[in-house]
């Protein structure tokens, strides 16, 4: 368009190219140049539908503004700036949520080097001179394995590979959980999207851990070592420190409340640990065994902890006492692996042989007395193990229903967030899982996650199912 | 002259006279009948009600209701008491170790894989004070045997009394100590064999054993051609190893295959029976399982202490105290024992456990008796009474094999040994406190 | 009504009052009245009853002599030509614990408690079970010269953690000396190395647990005066069982080998106004029997080991006997799995090393430890009224030949010889069944860990 021409023009018709011009100009300069555009609006139409809450639709539409679920039904107005993902011959799921895991945890180089100064030292005097120089880099709370105050987003890396790979199986939201030492810290409730870690968290801090299963498990041994080394160990460690988290508490208020108190030592660890005391959070032990799981309960009656159990792999032998105290349970389905040994005349031991063997019936179990629980994949390094773990516990018997419940609704509500997550319906969070069929069958493949509404294309192509269906995880 | 020409003789004399004296008095030629006693013969003539035994010059001479009493022997009133072979200890490394916490007091494993040369006699320490403590119960004779590397060294067998190994030794040489290495497995089981290098991968593991194995048997090879060129020509130059080796491939020399597993028992069988050896099982943890092959094969079982737990939690809990009972019933014949150098004293409960648990009075009399002596080769010197063997013999108060039993004479080579150890002397010096 | 009509009634009627008094013999039966009968009864606390049965009510000995009957319903164990003897309490054992015996990084680790980590499952107590042990006290290791408390047990099999304590049972605190706490030289990396140390390191902690119980009194003075700025000081755990050992409330247990460290024990414990209630091992106490008699202190040793280190190098098989003779107390242990099978062979040795009689060698593995233990009013001996832990056996305990065909405890058997031979069988058709199912379960390429390419399937052969 020349000068010439436009002086040619009427003085309207110049200014509505003007007008126009302005606009482009600004419809050019509001788009990025370099980003994908991310439509906030999605329809997903023609899908089969499983919202939890509810009956199945068969086929339906649910419409996503701005990250949140702004309709789901059968007929459903599709707005006219909706991208539609025609979602004929998948179903759709709400976002699963793991409630208990490791997925994107990275340990911090600072804790990297706390593990190795901790570790039992070779016998020898040489030892002896070594740790308390290692030692003087690290402080004390890491040494004892007591940073209570530790959030595990804080360690979380939005680039973690384990991230894509809980996608890739449909999980959208986890609670991370911080794992060194024995009071590793508190979980944080995280939606799987990013990119920055900002974006992802939910809750910072939802419960404590406390780890019982320690540095290296029980032993203990000779002279040499940080303490705890054995499980009785661990045990009197955790319970001092609740002691003194109380013993704490009353110094300061003492102090704060009275002139003339004597002012007691700060202490990051003992002052994160008040709201287990005062009942305000929770506390999650792990334990398999029925004798594990007498422990935690007995620690957690002395304590009056609000416990949560973790793991529970026996815990169908013990079913009527958690349903009689109410707790809640995050049923890990890490299943014990048949024994590696290279004696062709090696006889497994007959409780070992029956524990892997009833190991996926647990589930049932627990179900059957009525027992409300979570599944969780605690550290299981691959989570399409988990979700196929969990399909063996639907062959040995537990409910398809319940499963997907206790992938969804059921953690929803034990973290409080059942307002938002764990189903499909309108004003819930777009955590959405498009899957090529049923979620828990083998051959099934999950094409689009949402998460916060933003949609992820799976490509990974469906791996084969790794060796370690069993325990597993990096830094172990 | 004359007077100083009579001297000499009757110095000679004197002198011939004194040193017959000298050389009677070194061996033990005092006479012994123990009388009127019950006589557990432990051979076809059975048990023989308020018989007598004779010894003279450590043999047994005679054993009867009736007997010859020669003249000056010492008699020793049997009445209500018993009298039984000596007991033999067919395994264990007492005279080779005495505190075993105490590295500088064990002489048991030397460094290396193949050590043939190597001989318990000569390191054996006949002032051990574990061997008064050893015999107490009526033990009369012990085996002391190296440990280590597929082949440890010779063991040999020593009566329980004497100031030197000289004067002990019944069998310098008893047999050869060899050891396959065994094949592991993934989970527990300490099980004879040597430790493989660590950290192997199970595919890696099996090709060291074999490769261990074909070491062993090339040395095998290399003795056979050694003896073959040593026959040939005399001045060949000489090898210690292959020297200690040349009775094992002619087959005369026993060699003890140590296994504990069904399968390393299988290995040491077959591998023992490609290479001609004579040989016998030590250990036998499992032989109950693979019983039917020892019987096939006459392979005769030298066991551990069966007073032990059962290795997997599984088996019953008094696997390891039916093992005796099983074998005998398979007709495998075996030796029982009591290795820990400090508890050899528990022989005799040993047998009395395999009682318990369903041998037969005589089967676990003769399990630390004469089947020790059979399987070690010596059956024709001891573990019976019998004349013209030697007085290796226990006089007791009761069963031998009950605790509560006493032991009232000992007899080893013909010596009537004090029962005196550091314990009874320990024991009156504290009880004499005031 | 029709007659017949009246004696079908009437038969019912009789018929239901059968029925009726049928379940009240099986009720009466189940309630736990059983007679052992025409036994050899050794009492332990008051002699041998040639032939006598022994009833059991409710888990107690109701009555015991030579001419009992059954009540009806009783159940009734024929124990003709058989011996009952108390159960066996094996005074120092480390079964049943989970996580690790030692909490050896420490020296002093009084805090730890055996009881928070006992484990039901342990097979040990099933094998001692069928070696006539009915009550051990599970107990700590020896790495430290202060280890943790202890836990009295009874061997309840098949019950949970907490089933397996015995209420009531004083509590206790292990404490060691010698060669396994210092470890000297190259392994030492643990303050103490010496027995010098040792010393240092309890007598240190008991002045600390003395300070704490001072800084507490000071504390409550404080409160009671109404100072508003009095702190509690905090709750030691560890210091607490040492202030229960000063005060008296909690026996200790004192492994040690040589006299002279048992006798500097017994110093410090005089120093500080407590006893020690036991040496375990204690290997060479025969040398100090005056003093550790004159102490009160008894004696639990081994029957006849030695010469495994140095400082056994002295033990003697006549120690238990001397002990008894010079007017102490002593029990025999196991401190082993294997050992705890056959503490009635071990007790018969100090017949053969020292001369005790049948009685006092009995007292050794049954009322001596429960005098230990001061469970004394409860069990190891066969008297009314005391819990019904008895062991019976197909010949004289004292004899090398005598296997347990029976175990009970509190009335309970918990051990069966005849019932042990059928849960083989039954075993076996489990495992059948199991690798069965677990065929099945296993290879579809679901990668449920190892299959067939772990297993070496060819033994290795020599190369030709």
């Amino acid at each position: 368009m020349t000068l010439t021409c436009m002086r040619s023009l009427s003085h309207r018709a110049r200014w509505r190219i003007y007008t126009l011009a302005c606009m482009a100009f600004l419809i050019a300069a509001s788009a990025q140049p370099v980003k994908t555009e991310e439509p906030l609006v999605f329809a997903i139409t023609n899908a089969k539908i499983i919202p939890v809450a509810g009956a199945p639709i068969e086929k339906g539409s649910i419409v996503v503004r701005r990250g949140i679920i702004e309709a789901v039904g059968a007929n459903v107005t599709i707005p006219p700036d909706a991208r539609v993902i025609d979602a004929a011959g998948l179903t759709v799921y709400p976002g699963l949520i793991d409630a208990f895991s490791d997925i994107g945890l990275e340990e911090s180089t600072a804790a990297r080097g706390a593990a190795a100064a901790t570790a039992t030292p070779a016998p020898g005097r040489g030892a002896q001179q070594a740790q308390p120089q290692q030692q003087s880099n690290i402080p004390p709370d890491e040494r004892q394995g007591l940073t209570a105050y530790r959030r595990a987003f804080e360690e979380i890396n939005p680039a973690n590979r384990k991230i894509e790979s809980a996608r890739a199986v449909g999980i959208t939201t986890t609670l991370v959980m911080p794992r060194r030492g024995f009071f590793p810290g508190q979980g944080s409730l995280v939606n799987l999207s990013g990119p920055e870690i900002s974006q992802m968290v939910i809750k910072p801090s939802t419960s404590f851990f406390i780890n019982l299963a320690g540095r290296g498990g029980g032993g203990g041994g000779g002279g040499g070592g940080a303490y705890p080394g054995s499980l009785m160990g661990i045990l009197a460690f955790v319970k001092q420190t609740l002691l003194d988290a109380d013993q704490y508490a009353v110094a300061w208020n003492i102090y704060q409340a009275t002139p003339g108190a004597e002012r007691p030592e700060y202490s990051r660890a003992l002052e994160a640990l008040q709201p287990v005391l005062k009942r305000e959070a929770f506390v999650i032990l792990a334990a398999n065994s029925p004798a594990e799981i007498q422990r935690a309960l007995d620690l957690a009656e002395s304590f009056k902890l609000n416990l949560v159990l973790m793991g529970c792999g026996e815990g169908g032998k013990v079913a009527s006492t958690l349903k009689s105290r109410n707790i809640p349970v995050l049923l890990a389905v890490k299943y014990p692996d048949r024994p590696a040994t290279t004696d062709p005349d090696f006889r497994e031991e007959l409780d070992s042989l029956r524990r892997r063997v009833e190991a996926p019936a647990n589930a049932a179990a627990l179900a059957k007395a009525g027992v409300r629980f979570a599944l969780v994949s605690d550290d299981m390094a691959n989570p399409r193990d988990f979700i196929t773990n969990v399909g063996r516990a639907i062959e040995a018997g537990l409910d398809r229903d319940v499963a997907l419940r206790a992938l969804t609704l059921t953690p929803a509500e034990l973290l409080g967030v059942s307002d938002r997550l764990g189903t499909i319906e309108k004003n819930k969070t777009a955590n959405l899982v498009l899957a090529t069929g049923d979620i828990f069958d083998q051959k099934t493949r999950v094409k689009y996650a949402f998460v916060d509404g933003r949609k992820f294309d799976i490509v990974e192509p469906q791996p084969s199912p790794s060796g370690a269906a069993g325990r597993g995880g990096p830094g172990r | 002259m004359a007077k100083s020409s009579q001297r000499y003789p009757i110095l000679f004399i004197s002198m011939a006279v004194l040193a017959a004296a000298l050389f009677l008095s070194a061996a033990d030629n005092r006479a012994y009948v123990i009388q009127n006693v019950k006589v557990n013969t432990l051979s076809s003539a059975g048990i023989l009600d308020r018989a007598s035994v004779v010894v003279v010059d450590g043999k047994i001479t005679q054993v009867g209701k009736t007997v010859k009493v020669p003249a000056g022997a010492q008699i020793i009133k049997g009445d209500g008491l018993e009298v039984y072979p000596g007991m033999i200890n067919a395994w264990g490394n007492i005279g080779l170790t005495e505190v075993p916490a105490v590295d500088v007091m064990n002489d048991t494993t030397d460094l290396g894989t193949f050590k043939p040369q190597l001989l318990a006699f000569s390191a054996f320490h006949p002032a051990s004070e574990l061997i008064p403590v050893a015999r107490v119960n009526g033990i009369t004779t012990a085996i002391s045997a190296p440990s280590g590397g597929i082949i440890a060294g010779q063991a040999s067998l020593l009566h329980l009394d004497g100031w030197t190994a000289d004067e002990m030794a019944v069998l310098k040489s008893a047999g050869m100590v060899i050891t396959l290495p065994s094949l592991g497995g993934g989970r527990g089981g300490r099980g004879g064999g040597t430790a493989l290098p660590g950290g192997t991968q199970a595919t890696d593991a099996a090709r060291a054993q074999q490769q261990q194995i074909s070491e062993l048997s090339e040395l095998l090879e290399k003795t056979r051609h050694y003896v073959k060129a040593r026959e040939a020509n005399p001045a060949t130059e000489r090898d210690r190893a292959l020297d200690a080796l040349a009775p094992v491939v002619k087959g005369q020399l026993t060699a003890f295959m140590q296994a504990q597993t069904a399968r390393d028992i299988r290995n040491a069988v077959e591998f023992a029976k490609k290479e001609n050896l004579k040989f016998v099982i030590q250990g036998g943890r499992e032989a109950n399982k693979v019983a039917d092959l020892l019987k096939k094969e006459n392979v005769m079982v030298i066991l551990d202490s069966i007073v032990a737990l059962p290795t997997r939690q599984d088996d019953p809990y008094d696997a390891r105290f039916t093992l005796p009972k099983e074998l005998a019933a398979a007709g495998v014949k075996f030796a029982l024992t009591s290795p820990s150098a400090a508890d050899v004293r528990n022989l005799p409960y040993e047998a009395g456990f395999a009682q318990a648990y369903g041998l037969s009075h005589e089967e676990a009399l003769k399990a630390v008796t004469i089947y020790p002596a059979e399987i070690l080769g010596v059956a024709d010197r001891i573990g019976t009474i019998e004349p013209g063997k030697i007085a290796d013999l226990v006089v007791t108060d009761g069963d031998l094999l009950e605790i509560r039993t006493q032991v009232k004479n000992l007899f080893i080579a013909g010596k009537d040994v004090s029962l005196e150890t550091k314990h009874t002397l320990l024991y009156k010096k504290y009880m004499d406190r005031k | 009504m029709p007659n017949r009509f009246k004696i079908h009634i009437k038969i019912l009627f009789i018929l239901a009052v059968l029925a009726m008094v049928c379940a009240a013999w099986a009720q009466m039966g189940s309630s736990g009245v059983v007679l052992i009968k025409d036994a050899t009864i050794l009492t332990v606390s008051h002699g041998n009853i040639a032939k006598g049965s022994i009833l059991i009510r409710d888990g107690k000995i109701a009555a015991v002599g030579p001419n009992l009957t059954a009540p009806a319903g009783a159940a009734v164990i024929d124990a003709t030509g058989q011996f009952v003897m108390p159960g066996i309490i094996d005074p120092h054992s480390h079964i049943a614990i989970a996580g690790g015996i030692n909490e050896g990084t420490l020296a002093v680790t009084s805090m730890v408690a055996i009881e928070d980590v006992l484990d039901p499952t342990d097979i040990n107590i099933y094998r001692e079970l069928a070696g006539g042990v009915t009550t051990t006290l599970t107990m700590h290791g020896s790495a430290n010269p202060i280890g943790g408390t202890n836990a009295v047990i009874k061997l309840r099999w098949g019950k949970d953690a907490k089933g397996l304590l015995f209420k009531g049972a004083k509590p206790t605190l292990k404490f060691a000396l010698g060669e396994n706490v210092k470890r000297s030289g190259a392994a030492a990396t643990r303050y103490p190395a010496t027995r010098m140390g040792t010393e240092d390191v309890i007598r240190t902690a008991f002045i600390e647990a003395r300070d704490y119980m001072r800084a507490w009194d000071e504390y409550k003075k404080r409160v009671a005066a109404s100072d508003k700025i009095a702190i509690p000081p905090k709750k030691d755990l560890k210091l607490e069982p040492l202030v229960e050992v000063l005060r008296g409330e909690r026996t200790t247990n004192v492994h040690g080998y040589r006299a002279d460290e048992m006798l500097m024990m017994l110093r410090l414990a005089d120093e500080f106004g407590f006893k020690v209630n036991s040496f375990e091992h204690g290997l060479e106490a025969y040398k100090i029997a005056k003093e550790i008699v004159a102490h009160g202190a008894i004696v639990s040793t081994f029957s006849d080991g030695w010469a495994y280190k140095i400082e056994a190098y002295d033990s003697i098989p006549y120690n238990a006997a001397i002990i008894t003779r010079k007017g102490g107390m002593a029990c025999i242990n196991s401190d082993s799995a294997e050992e705890a099978r056959h503490l009635n062979q071990e007790a018969a040795k100090t017949m053969k090393y020292g001369g005790l009689s049948e009685q006092e060698a009995l007292a050794l593995v049954t009322l001596n430890p429960a005098k230990e233990l001061r469970i004394d009013d409860r069990v190891g001996a066969i008297d009314p009224g005391k819990d019904a832990d008895l062991v019976i056996w197909n010949h004289h305990p004292l004899s090398v030949y005598a296997v347990a065909q029976k175990t009970m405890i509190d009335g309970e058997i918990y051990f069966d010889i005849q019932k042990d031979q059928e849960m083989r069988k039954r075993t076996e058709e489990e495992r059948k069944s199991l690798e069965a199912l677990d065929k099945k379960n296993a290879p579809q390429g679901r990668g449920r860990g190892s299959a067939p390419d772990n297993f070496i399937n060819k033994i290795p052969h020599r190369q030709d």
